[in-house]
């Protein structure tokens, strides 16, 4: 049997001189975090299914997989909608674009110039969410990162145009790579963002294992887009922790299309009083792909809100997990928290892992989850059907409308069309304008 | 001329249990006919299985419409051809505007019939003229379809979606239940509307109560799967007058 401890324990060691040759200086605290991390990831190892947090999603297969870190590449092309633009590629900063008008407003540092000028900053926001010490991958990626993005929303600032992070993995097309993209955004008091965040690139032989960290202070509000599409076969495990204080509001829209094996893990901690979060889920799973969407919600302060809705649409032999925790600590009086999960399966070998687990420790609370599986309505498809409108097209349609109240919370147009384009064409329904809510002239 | 619909001698089972037991029906050309009949005597059967409902058996019996036969077609084709159901529980699709199913449909069969498809603003202008005809709100076209949709409503929208695809054959299954009296006035008017040489409407009711504002050529009544009696729309008075147990009755003396 493997022993995915000693795989770990492996990893480090074999990486040893990548560890100790970092590209840049680090201040000694940041470098004794990392060593941290490391020490973590050597003790922790790869999590096997018998930890909970891990029941329905083996990673036995990274853990038997001898990986090489991915090097700096060139970037792919760029959308060209308007927007802050930031390029990961395997994890190292290579482009970012600030529009003059939001200059003074929001920094952009890459790692190496966090850790020269701004120390601080990063001593006071760097790793400070992150649960490496717990999550054996943000240990992995603490420890290994080369580069990273930080990003800094000066307070009382509304940034207008959204912030794209692209995440790019380029394979070499040699051995097994894996990519550690680290990002940081920071929100200073009253100020309001949105960050978009998307995956591609990659192939069977890429492992994209990355850390994200949002914090949100007094007052700010975010709206948080995660698009995964990366290649087929991509294994991808990316761990966003947002840490929110009081009368914040945070919107997360996590959607996965792409890869093979795909963790995308939302932590987020209501640390003030009055902090909201909406949490929107979307994935689309076809062939063989796992899509693991895990969310863990804290209330740590009183009269906070958590709304979730979460939904699935599975083919083929598709594999999906929810796993969804709320936590809600002893003083966290007046916590109103939602979860609903729904998934619609297409095929009969399609299969979805639901796993609700509310920890409740304070009396005076609302707390309600849901979950639902279903397959498409007969009685809708011939409805349908009866008004001329063909199986497929009809089988489309339904398939989009299930989606529909996630996607139109989407604000971002192009990430929206996007979506919506993908959904459309994967299911052969002609593409019509109209079915994206133009309203009546 | 040939009948727009001819059943004849029409079986049908529903897990495995017969429900239509040998139906003969010819509606002509321009016609209005009703079809009446107690609860369970095979009403909305009838009009799923000339809809193209897949899970009923047919075991015996054909259907011509316009002369040509009509159950080996898909529910989609029938449409395409110009067969419309006016649903008794009109289904609702969260998620689809009524704007783009009514629009997706149109162009649907507009395709099927050679004709160019209609962008959103032809189309809009084509269905405001409808909603007018059935006191319907604009607002109805940005909602999903029938969802939170009232009773009335529903129906509304099913006759306005029968207006806007323009069929040769309605079939219109208990159009009146659950309506009030000026909500089944607006939808009989509607309905009257639509009457033209070159449509036929069949009408499926319980009641008789419809038929004063839908006048019907003939009426026929359904009882235990079988077309018991015809006659002309005086017919649906008299059941009005005396229930369906008189012919029930009837029907039993007759058999001894």
């Amino acid at each position: 049997m493997l022993d995915t401890r000693q795989a770990g324990v492996n990893l480090i060691e074999q990486w040893s001189a990548f560890l100790r040759n970092r590209l840049t200086k680090e201040p000694r605290p940041i470098l004794s975090r990392r060593q941290a991390a490391e020490a973590a990831f050597a003790e922790l190892g790869y999590p096997l299914r018998k930890n909970e947090d891990w029941k329905y999603t083996n990673v036995s297969l990274i853990a038997q997989t001898v990986w090489q870190p991915a090097l700096p590449a060139t970037p792919p092309p760029l959308p060209d909608w308007e927007a802050v633009r930031i390029t990961l590629v395997n994890g190292y900063l290579v482009d970012k674009q600030v529009p003059l008008s939001l200059t003074g407003k929001i920094h952009i540092y890459s790692w190496r110039e966090a850790c020269h000028q701004q120390v601080e900053l990063l001593d006071a926001y760097w790793n400070q969410v992150a649960r490496w010490s717990q999550h054996p991958f943000a240990a992995l990626n603490t420890a290994c990162f080369q580069d990273a993005v930080i990003v800094y929303v000066l307070p009382n600032q509304d940034i207008t145009l959204p912030v794209h992070v692209l995440v790019h993995h380029e394979y070499a097309g040699f051995g097994a790579q894996a990519a550690f993209p680290r990002i940081l955004f920071v929100l200073g008091d009253h100020s309001c963002a949105t960050l978009v965040e998307s995956y591609s690139g990659g192939s069977d032989r890429c492992f994209t294992c990355g850390v994200v960290e949002l914090i949100l202070e007094r007052s700010a509000r975010l709206d948080y887009y995660k698009v995964q599409q990366e290649k087929e076969g991509s294994i991808h495990i990316v761990q966003a922790y947002a840490r929110l204080q009081a009368q914040t509001e945070l919107r997360t829209h996590i959607v996965s299309t792409g890869g093979g094996l795909v963790r995308n893990e939302c932590d987020i901690r209501l640390e003030g009083q009055q902090g909201t979060c909406t949490l929107n889920g979307l994935y689309l799973a076809r062939g063989r792909q796992h899509i693991d969407n895990h969310t863990e919600i804290e209330h740590v302060a009183p009269a906070c809100s958590s709304h979730e809705l979460y939904k699935g649409i599975l083919t083929n032999r598709a594999h999906g997990v929810f796993h969804g925790k709320i936590y809600v600590h002893p003083g966290a009086q007046k916590t109103d928290a939602k979860q609903t999960n729904q998934a619609l399966l297409l095929s009969d070998d399609a299969e979805v892992d639901s796993k609700p687990q509310l920890e409740i420790y304070a009396d005076d609370v609302r707390c309600t989850h849901g979950a639902t599986v279903g397959q498409l309505d007969e009685r809708q498809l011939f409805y349908l059907r009866t008004r001329g409108i063909s199986y497929e097209q009809a089988r489309s349609l339904l398939i989009y409308a299930f989606a529909e109240d996630i996607i139109a919370r989407i604000q971002v147009e192009p990430v929206r069309f996007q979506l919506e384009d993908m959904l459309l064409a994967e299911e052969g329904l002609p593409l019509e304008s109209e079915l994206r809510r133009v309203p009546l002239p | 001329m040939q009948p727009m619909l001819e059943i004849r001698d029409l079986h049908v089972q529903v897990e495995g249990k017969e429900i239509l037991k040998g139906v003969n029906l010819v509606l002509p050309v321009g016609q209005v006919h009703a079809i009446m009949g107690p609860n369970g005597s095979g009403k909305s059967t009838l009009a799923a299985v000339l809809a193209g409902r897949e899970d009923y058996e047919i075991t015996r019996g054909e259907v011509l419409y316009q002369g040509r036969s009509l159950l080996e077609l898909d529910p989609e084709e029938r449409a395409r051809e110009g067969i419309f159901l006016a649903f008794q529980y009109p289904v609702e699709i969260p998620g689809v505007t009524n704007m783009y199913f009514l629009r997706a449909a149109v162009n649907a069969i507009r395709k099927h019939r050679g004709l160019p498809e209609l962008d959103a603003m032809d189309f809009l202008q084509l269905v405001r003229e409808k909603l007018r005809l059935l006191h319907m709100d604009e607002s109805l076209l940005k909602r999903s379809v029938n969802e939170g949709f009232s009773g009335g409503e529903k129906k509304r929208n099913e006759i306005l979606q029968m207006a806007v695809l323009e069929p040769r054959l309605c079939i219109m299954d208990e159009t009146d239940s659950g309506l009030d009296i000026d909500a089944l006035r607006v939808v009989a008017d509607g309905v009257n509307s639509l009457r033209s040489p070159d449509r036929s409407i069949l009408v499926i009711t319980h009641y008789q109560r419809l038929l004063n504002y839908i006048i019907p050529d003939q009426v026929h009544v359904l009882l235990d799967g079988r077309i018991v009696r015809s006659g002309p729309k005086e017919l649906a008075l008299e059941l009005e007058a005396k229930g369906y147990g008189w012919l029930e009755q009837e029907l039993m003396t007759s058999k001894l």
